[in-house]
């Protein structure tokens, strides 16, 4: 249990220290100082770091947070937001992020398996292309391929094929890994034992080499969550969708500084979730997680 | 050399020859690729050739993503190495910010860091960067964490071998072991590395222009796929994205068969 | 998953969709924005001004029915606005005079309150703000500007001197509109803010025809809704209904969207899109506009008039835009032929024209001339295709000797703006647009005005004189209730920028270029650049599959 109980703790430290990195690298900008040459800023701007950031307060950066959880505006009111707005397309990013996640997998699986059955016939060498070629893609080209026949169609259709589109890469990149995991276990002894026993290939690797791949499935669950709302930026950006990443995008490009501190750290703390919730499942699915920590 | 497997050369020399090809084409002889070029000319500068943007690009991108790989893979063996070799507290403290950096996504971080580098450029306190160097600068920043992270774990089973703990016992340093024993092995696995972290730099570059965010100049790969992508939906548009599309692939293709070929290649003789 | 995401899928706009290039950057009008271009399409749909431009550019009545004008004491010039009864805001709520005083205060002390310095008692406002004075020594200078509210419908507006130009700036200039005084009275600064930037419950309340209802910044959308209050409905034909929602977007495939008829208008902007097919129904509208290559004159070798002129006749201004846009009209003068008092051709051929001999002769020996020129060119997308003018353009100058480097900056107007330690600006030329905000000659010269943005340093030329004069002669033609007289003095004001001095080489005039769905009726862009909302309304066939064809009556 107290194994368990360090991991959280490691786990939940994050939120925090990316409250506190990003507060401060915002605050020490030249954008936040007094100075009006410096600055190169509106006043409203300029105005609104003085109300939301609190610099030179003992607990400064706890002021956004106040704000945002006392139903109040950050940044200007053209370009500012409020904590139920963040909260809104947090929920739609997320959605997207959640559909896709299994896609992902899906795919990942889908993709080892075939890389495994490629090894040693003339495919080979797709098994190298593909992730090639899966890597290569900046999310924004196939989103753009995508994007004229689906945009503005309502139906979910933006979203669903975001999510299709942010999985190609996550889903590659877990299928190598996945791929790994399996050829491991194909070449161990008990493999062997099972198929000479008489059992056919289908059920050897379902009831005997899937379960031991599962964990490394898991471990890399969270990296790949985060790749997929990392994509979910430009992809929201392509299909039109108000959504958190865009929302990300443009409190940058209009310096919003309050909003990109709030943000980040909204991202980190879903990205800890995520991984607490791997966490979880490890031990739910994985008997050897258990016994190492009980 | 039989050590280094054939996936490393054929990935190397891809990288190589893109690198050699981008000088030629980009750097030396713009003008003959130009009058050459059978993709003709770009849609939004209409005195400019395919050719001519593509492979200037992909010098540009190539010179940003070694840069920004080569100071990440430092700065992460620094750290990884600081890590070890301090050990208990410091090490700790040292792995939750490694865990907090990798955490986020490196394209959110760059966007933050350009944010932050723009506006000290534009107070002039921009000490003498350019977009060059603060693309470089951020890519680096963002990109040790995932290095630090594996030289960290790999230091620690190198360290688990017998002849180290061997030369612990006979009176050998935390440095010296680490110059003289641990790094030899190390060195291949640092340039799997390397390789891994230049798609990842190339890429991020081009999202981050893709949103606007960047001021790469002059114009790399990433910034030219994510200023003109926009032709894809217009006829004839495909002959403009996808060459530098297919040039960015190889580039990946080569950096991952030469990191994956090296990493697994050190990884079978330990 | 369903309950997690709250109104769960982003569903496709309803109404008319019309996407435009850029989002509004507040809809704030009194207050605004230095940016305010990409805010006038909504402003315009949704305000109204005391006066209107009619399809000729000349002055109609707005919201005011009729006006007398009339000199005041010492020089002043006093307008009395008689306003509409008929007109309401959105909630049912009349207009008032009142209205008009209280917008005008908040935009003398907004972002763009040097745009309201023709007002009597503006200068002092404006000078107090400059140095930070105390709020209260502000609002004693506030209630001495010369706008007052005779009564609920009299308006009287006092000018330091005569301005021809005003009743046209009241058209379109967005910063003379009325506020929701009853609204706004009493409200902090950030909670007026708020009330315009964060529409709900009806708010900001309209006269024109349509009111804001939702501004998405994420999904970067703006949702109008009809006015039915508004005294000034779009001008209904027979069997035509006014567009109930319409929505502007941004898009980054907007013209594919438009092809698949599902949004009904869009900018065709990019040079792309331009080159490839030719859509029947492409249109072209001739803006009230000017590209043009500025000089550092305070920089050697473009510190001497003669050297920016030989420059000026080094330019192919024919060849420069040839095979870029579908067409272009070339030019070296500043005014538009289109404006009213443009200039005659006898006086544009007095302006530097191509005349490349006599460019390389004057340039022969002018010492200098090795140093590479640095030409400064905004970076990103545009109607203009400014990269690809700015190659052209180096390639030209150096068939002269000149050599030309070309830098294209995403930070461009910094760029213009920054100084070298040694005291003038570091760039050596640049490129930007010039458009009319209303139909004046006057919008055209006040970017060059000693207070103006022109980045050129032209006023130190030859002690400051010709600035002085150029000054002078505005300051006359401004004035002159003379129109033949004053479009003279404009042009000699012309000559003096353009051939004298040769402070800028203007090269063409540009044109915007986008399509419409045919049912749309009224829905245009207007010479200044501005999507005109005003008189949108739908043509009777109304059905998806008609819509989608593009097929209106």
């Amino acid at each position: 249990m107290r194994l368990i109980a360090t991991r959280l703790v490691r786990q939940l430290v994050l939120v925090p220290v990316v409250a506190v990195a990003s507060y401060y690298l915002m605050a020490a900008l030249p954008l936040t100082t007094e100075s009006d040459t410096k600055r190169q800023v509106s006043p409203e701007l300029a105005a609104s770091y003085q109300r939301d950031l609190g610099i030179g307060e003992p607990l400064g950066f706890l002021r956004p947070w106040q704000k945002l959880f006392a139903g109040e505006r950050l940044g200007t009111s053209a370009q500012g937001i409020t904590g139920d707005e963040l909260l809104q397309k947090l929920s739609g990013s997320v959605g997207v992020g959640l559909v896709a996640l299994p896609l992902a997998l899906a795919w990942a699986v889908g993709f080892a398996l075939l890389r495994t059955r490629w090894r040693r016939g003339r495919w080979a060498v797709l098994g190298d292309a593909l992730p090639a070629i899966a890597f290569g893609t900046p999310v924004f080209i196939p989103a753009l391929l995508l994007a004229p026949s689906v945009v503005e169609r309502g139906h979910l259709l933006p979203e669903l094929c975001a999510a299709v589109v942010i999985a190609i890469w996550p889903g590659t990149f877990l299928g190598t890994l996945v791929g790994d995991a399996l050829e491991t276990e194909l070449s161990r002894d008990y493999v062997r034992t099972a198929l000479s026993k008489g059992l056919d290939p289908g059920t050897v690797m379902r009831r005997h080499v899937l379960p031991n791949v599962w964990p490394a499935l898991l471990d890399a669950v969270t990296p790949v969550a985060t790749a997929l709302l990392a994509g979910s930026f430009a992809a929201e950006r392509v299909f039109g969708l108000p959504y958190f990443g865009q929302l990300y995008v443009l409190a940058v490009l209009n310096k919003q500084v309050a909003v990109v501190v709030v943000s980040t750290t909204t991202f980190a703390t879903v990205l800890v979730v995520v991984s607490l919730t791997v966490e979880l499942l490890r031990v739910l699915v994985d008997p050897r997680a258990r016994e190492a920590r009980a | 050399m039989k050590r280094v497997p054939l996936r490393a050369w054929v990935g190397l020399l891809l990288l190589v020859g893109l690198g050699v090809l981008s000088l030629v084409a980009g750097r030396l002889f713009p003008e003959s690729l130009a009058r050459t070029c059978p993709l003709g000319w770009d849609l939004n500068r209409p005195d400019r050739s395919v050719c001519e943007l593509a492979f200037g690009g992909l010098w540009v991108s190539l010179a940003v993503g070694l840069a920004a790989g080569a100071f990440s893979t430092v700065l992460g063996l620094g750290v990884a190495a600081l890590a070890r070799l301090s050990g208990g507290v410091t090490e700790q403290v040292l792995l939750r910010a490694v865990d907090a950096v990798f955490a986020l996504p490196d394209v959110l971080v760059v966007m933050v860091l350009q944010l932050a580098g723009q506006s000290l450029m534009d107070a002039g306190l921009g000490g003498g960067l350019g977009p060059f160097g603060l693309m470089v600068t951020s890519l680096a920043l963002v990109g040790w964490a995932g290095p630090a992270r594996m030289f960290r774990d790999r230091l620690a089973t190198l360290e688990g071998q017998e002849y180290v703990a061997a030369a612990r016992a006979l009176g050998g340093g935390g440095a010296h072991v680490l110059r003289v024993h641990l790094w030899p092995l190390l060195r291949p696995f640092v340039l799997a590395v390397f390789l891994s972290r230049l798609p990842s730099a190339i890429l991020t570059e081009s999202t981050v222009s893709f949103f606007g965010i960047a001021r790469m100049e002059p114009m790399s790969l990433g910034r030219y796929l994510g200023t003109s992508y926009a032709a894809l939906i217009y006829e004839g548009g495909g002959r403009v994205v996808l060459p530098a599309w297919g040039l960015l692939v190889l580039l990946v293709l080569g950096a991952s068969l030469a990191s994956q070929a090296l990493g697994g290649g050190s990884r079978r003789q330990v | 998953m369903v309950a997690a995401c709250g109104p769960c899928g982003f569903q496709p706009e309803p109404g008319v969709k019309v996407v435009v290039p850029a989002m509004p950057t507040t809809l704030d009008w009194s207050h605004s924005d230095p940016m305010s271009w990409v805010n006038y399409p909504v402003m315009l749909a949704t305000q109204k001004g005391l006066t209107t431009l009619g399809p000729d550019h000349s002055v109609q009545p707005g919201l005011a029915e009729r006006w007398e004008r009339e000199a005041g004491a010492s020089g002043r010039e006093v307008y009395t606005f008689h306003l509409r009864a008929d007109v309401n805001w959105s909630d049912g709520s009349p207009v008032t005079a009142r209205d008009f005083v209280f917008g005008w205060h908040r935009a003398l002390v907004g972002r763009e309150r040097g745009e309201m310095a023709d007002l009597e008692g503006a200068e002092e406002v404006l000078a107090l703000l400059e140095r930070g004075a105390p709020a209260a020594e502000v609002r004693a200078a506030l209630s001495r500007v010369g706008v007052e509210a005779v009564d609920a419908r009299t308006l009287r507006v006092t000018l330091a001197r005569p301005r021809s130009y005003f009743l046209a700036r009241l058209a379109n200039v967005y910063l003379f509109f009325p506020s929701p005084s009853v609204d706004l009275e009493g409200k902090s600064d950030e909670a007026v803010r708020d009330y315009f930037d964060r529409p709900r419950d009806g708010r900001p309340l309209a006269v024109g025809p349509y009111r804001v209802e939702r501004w998405d910044r994420a999904g970067e959308r703006v949702r109008l809704v009809y006015n039915p209050r508004s005294a000034f409905p779009p001008p209904m034909g027979p069997g035509e209904t006014p567009a109930q929602v319409l929505t502007l977007m941004k898009s980054e495939i907007g013209p594919a969207l438009y092809e698949r008829g599902r949004v009904d208008f869009v900018f065709v902007d990019s040079a792309a899109a331009l080159r490839g097919m030719r859509p029947a129904d492409l249109k072209r509208e001739p803006l009230l506009s000017t590209y043009f290559l500025g000089f550092n004159t305070e920089r050697p070798p473009l510190d001497r008039p003669e050297v920016r002129r030989a420059l000026a006749r080094a330019l192919d201004r024919e060849a420069l835009l040839a095979g870029l846009l579908p067409a272009a009209r070339a030019t070296n003068v500043l005014l538009p032929p289109e404006l009213p008092d443009a200039a005659t051709p006898e006086q544009a051929a007095g302006l530097p024209h191509y005349e490349p001999e006599r460019a390389k002769a004057e340039l022969a020996g002018v010492k200098g001339m090795d140093r590479p020129l640095r030409l400064v060119v905004k970076a990103g997308d545009s109607f203009v295709p400014e990269e690809a003018l700015a190659e052209r353009i180096a390639a030209q100058l150096a068939r002269v000797g000149v050599q030309v480097v070309v830098d294209s900056r995403s930070d461009f107007s910094a760029e213009v703006a920054r100084r070298t330690p040694q005291g003038p600006r570091a760039y050596d030329l640049f490129l930007r647009r010039l458009g009319a905000d209303y139909a004046h000659p006057n919008t055209f010269f006040t970017l060059f005005e000693r207070q103006g943005n022109h980045q050129t340093g032209w006023e130190t030329q030859a002690g400051g004189e010709p600035m002085q004069r150029f000054e002078q002669l505005l300051e006359a033609a401004d004035g002159d209730a003379d129109a033949a007289h004053a479009r003279e003095l404009y042009a000699k004001a012309q000559q003096v920028l353009v051939g004298e001095q040769a402070v800028i080489a203007p090269l063409y005039h540009p044109d915007r270029y986008f399509r419409a769905r045919a049912r749309l009726h009224g829905l245009d862009v207007d010479p200044f650049n501005f999507l005109a909302l005003r008189a949108l309304r739908l043509g009777p066939d109304e059905t998806p599959t008609a819509r989608a064809e593009g097929q209106g009556p």
